[in-house]
C-alpha cells in the first residue's frame, strides 16, 4: 500500500482524536515508521494492523473506520495529495466517477509497484452509475463504499450508494450502484 | 503491404484533438477544436489566428506572423501559441495539407502544474486520452508532493537536531555550574575560559565541527573533580604531598566518566590533557609536545591565563602585564609556542 494511505490514517485519527491515540495506535500495531512518505509502497501488513489497532484503541468497529476513512481519504488527503488535479477530475459527481478508472490506470502506470486497485463504470445513466471494483487487497469495500460518499460530498451532490455485489460473500469483484438527483429511491 | 487511408470525419477527428486548429493560406481560421473554441469563445472562422495567437519561435521569442513558408520549414518543430487574451499556451505539431492548401496544427495547451488546469478551466476529461499532458502533470504533482514530504522531514531532522544539541549544551552547563559552586569557582570562570579557548581555537585553524568539542571540552575541563573530596577540593590552604597526590587524578577521573558518552568522547582532550605541559612535565601522562592534543595545548594556556588573573583566597590576582609576561617566558616549557604566538596578539586586541 502507497504510504499516502497511512499517512491518511494518521491525519484522520491525529485530528479527530489527538496525537495521544495515533501513538497508542501505532504502538499496538507494532509500527515503528516515523513519517510515511507518500508515494513509497510499504506492506499492506502496516495498514490492516493500524486499521486493527484502531478498532481496539478508538472503540469503533472496523466498517466504521474504514467508511469514515474512505471519505476522509477523498475530503481531506486526496485533495491535498493531489491538489487541483483531484477536482479536475471531473465537474461533477458523474464525471468524477466515469474518470476514477482513468485516474487509477494513470497511477498503476506511473507507479507499478503501488499496485493500486482498478475500478470500471457500467450502465452510465443520467442520475446513476454501476461503479466496479478489483483489487487483490481484501476487506476494502467498506472503505471504498465511504470514498464514493466522500467524491458526492466534494460535489455538494446527495447520493445514495448501495453495494450490489460482494466479494467477500464469492462474487468476482465488488459493485456500487451509486445513485444521484431523482434516481434516489425515497 | 498496402497501408489503409484514414478518413475520419469531423466528429472523430475531433475527439482525437479536442485543441487542434486549421488554417488557409492566408492564415485565417476555418476550423478549431472543441475544447479550444471553449477556451476562446471569440475565434470565428475567417478570423486571422494573430489576432488571438502570438506565435513564439523556439527560445519563446515572440514573432509578429507566420506565413505558409515558415510553416512549411517548420515541419519538424514545435509550435508554441500563446493566447492574446489570456495565459493559454499551446503546444502543436503542424501539417501542410494540399488541395486545398491548408495548415493542421495538432496539440494541446502547454501546462506545468495542476493548479492551471484550475485557472484555465479545464478538466481532465478535456485531453484525449493518448494526450500525455495528464500523465505528466499526475508525475509532476506526486513528485513535488515527496519533494514537500522530505522537505519537511529535513525540517523536522533539523529542529530535532538543534533540539538535542541544546539539551546536550543545557546538561553540560547544568554540570559546570555544579562543580562550580561546590569548587568556589565563579559561574563566570567556566563561560570565560571556553570563549577564549574556542576563540584562539579559531586563530589555530580549528574547524567549526571541531569548535564544538572544543567548547564542550573547555566547558568540562575540571568536571573530574566530582571525584576529588570536598576537604580537598575546598582546603583553604595549600595541599599537603599526598592531597596533591589525589588531586592530580581528576584529568583521569574526568576521561573514565566521559569516555562512555558518545557524544562526550571527542570532548574528551580538554577535561583529559589540560594539565600536560609542552615539556612533558605535565600530567596524568607526561605528554610532550605535539603529542598532546592541540585542543588541550590551547586550554592550558586560557586556563592559567584566567586563573592568574583572578583572586585565590591564598594570593591576589596578578596584574595583566606580568601574566602577559608569564606566559612568554613559559612558553616552549608549560606552554605550545604556537599557541603563545597567537594568544599574545590575541589578548593584546583584547585589552586596546
Amino acid at each position: 500500500m502507497y504510504g499516502m494511505v497511512n499517512k491518511s490514517v494518521q491525519e484522520l485519527v491525529t485530528i479527530n482524536f489527538g496525537v495521544d491515540k495515533w501513538e497508542a495506535i501505532k504502538k499496538k500495531a507494532g509500527v515503528t515508521v516515523e513519517a510515511f512518505i507518500s508515494n513509497e509502497s510499504y506492506p499492506d501488513a502496516i495498514t490492516y494492523g493500524l486499521i486493527g489497532a484502531a478498532t481496539e484503541v478508538l472503540g469503533m468497529s472496523a466498517d466504521e473506520i474504514l467508511f469514515t476513512f474512505g471519505e476522509f481519504w477523498v475530503l481531506k488527503t486526496a485533495r491535498e495529495g493531489y491538489g487541483d488535479l483531484l477536482s479536475s477530475a471531473g465537474r461533477n459527481l458523474p464525471e468524477f466517477l466515469d474518470y476514477l478508472p482513468m485516474f487509477h490506470t494513470r497511477v498503476a502506470l506511473i507507479f507499478p509497484h503501488l499496485k493500486p486497485p482498478r475500478f470500471e463504470c457500467s450502465d452510465r445513466q443520467p442520475n446513476r452509475i454501476t461503479m466496479h471494483y478489483f483489487s487483490h487487497r481484501p476487506g476494502l469495500s467498506v472503505f471504498v463504499h465511504g470514498l464514493f460518499s466522500g467524491v458526492a460530498k466534494m460535489y455538494d451532490t446527495p447520493a445514495q450508494i448501495t453495494q450490489t455485489k460482494f466479494k467477500d460473500k464469492g462474487a468476482d469483484h465488488d459493485e456500487f450502484l451509486v445513485c444521484w438527483g431523482d434516481a434516489i429511491s425515497k | 503491404m498496402t497501408r489503409p487511408e484514414f478518413n475520419l470525419n469531423h466528429a472523430q477527428f475531433a475527439q482525437l484533438f479536442p485543441f487542434h486548429f486549421l488554417l488557409d493560406a492566408n492564415m485565417c481560421v476555418i476550423d478549431t477544436g472543441a475544447v479550444l473554441e471553449r477556451l476562446c469563445p471569440h475565434i470565428a472562422v475567417g478570423d486571422d489566428i494573430h489576432k488571438h495567437f502570438t506565435y513564439f519561435r523556439q527560445a519563446l521569442v515572440p514573432m509578429t506572423r507566420i506565413t505558409p513558408e515558415y510553416i512549411k520549414n517548420q515541419l519538424h518543430t514545435m509550435f508554441i501559441f500563446k493566447s492574446t487574451t489570456s495565459n493559454l499556451m499551446l503546444r502543436f505539431q503542424a501539417m501542410a495539407l494540399p488541395n486545398p492548401e491548408r495548415y493542421l496544427f495538432l496539440g494541446s495547451p502547454w501546462i506545468r502544474n495542476s493548479s492551471e488546469l484550475k485557472n484555465l478551466h479545464l478538466v481532465l476529461h478535456d485531453f484525449a486520452v493518448h494526450d500525455s499532458t495528464v500523465d505528466l502533470l499526475h508525475v509532476i504533482q506526486t513528485t513535488n508532493l515527496s519533494l514537500q514530504e522530505i522537505k519537511k522531514l529535513s525540517e523536522d531532522r533539523a529542529r530535532a537536531y538543534r533540539e538535542l544539541q541544546d539539551a546536550y549544551d543545557a546538561t553540560l552547563k547544568g554540570w559546570v555550574r555544579a562543580l562550580d559552586l561546590r569548587d568556589n569557582e565563579t559561574a563566570d570562570h567556566s563561560r570565560r575560559v571556553t570563549l577564549l579557548t574556542v576563540e584562539l581555537a579559531r586563530l589555530m585553524g580549528m574547524s567549526d565541527s571541531e569548535l564544538i568539542h572544543v567548547q564542550r571540552g573547555a566547558l568540562l575541563h575540571d568536571i573530574g573533580k566530582i571525584a576529588v573530596s570536598d576537604q580537598i577540593l575546598q582546603k583553604p590552604g595549600p595541599l599537603s604531598e599526598n592531597e596533591w597526590v589525589i588531586m592530580r587524578k581528576h584529568p583521569q577521573h574526568a576521561h573514565d566518566m566521559l569516555a562512555p558518552i558518545e557524544y562526550l568522547r571527542p570532548a574528551l582532550d580538554i577535561p583529559f590533557c589540560h594539565h600536560e605541559r609542552w615539556d612533558g612535565t605535565g600530567y596524568p601522562r607526561q605528554l610532550k609536545g605535539e603529542h598532546i592534543p592541540l585542543a588541550a595545548r590551547i586550554f592550558a594556556v586560557i586556563d592559567v591565563f584566567d586563573a592568574l588573573s583572578s583572586d585565590r583566597p591564598y594570593r591576589k590576582a596578578w596584574p595583566h602585564e606580568k601574566i602577559i609576561e608569564h606566559i612568554r617566558e613559559q612558553s616552549g616549557k608549560h606552554f605550545d609556542p604556537k599557541a603563545v604566538e597567537l594568544f599574545l596578539p590575541m589578548m593584546a586586541g583584547a585589552h586596546a
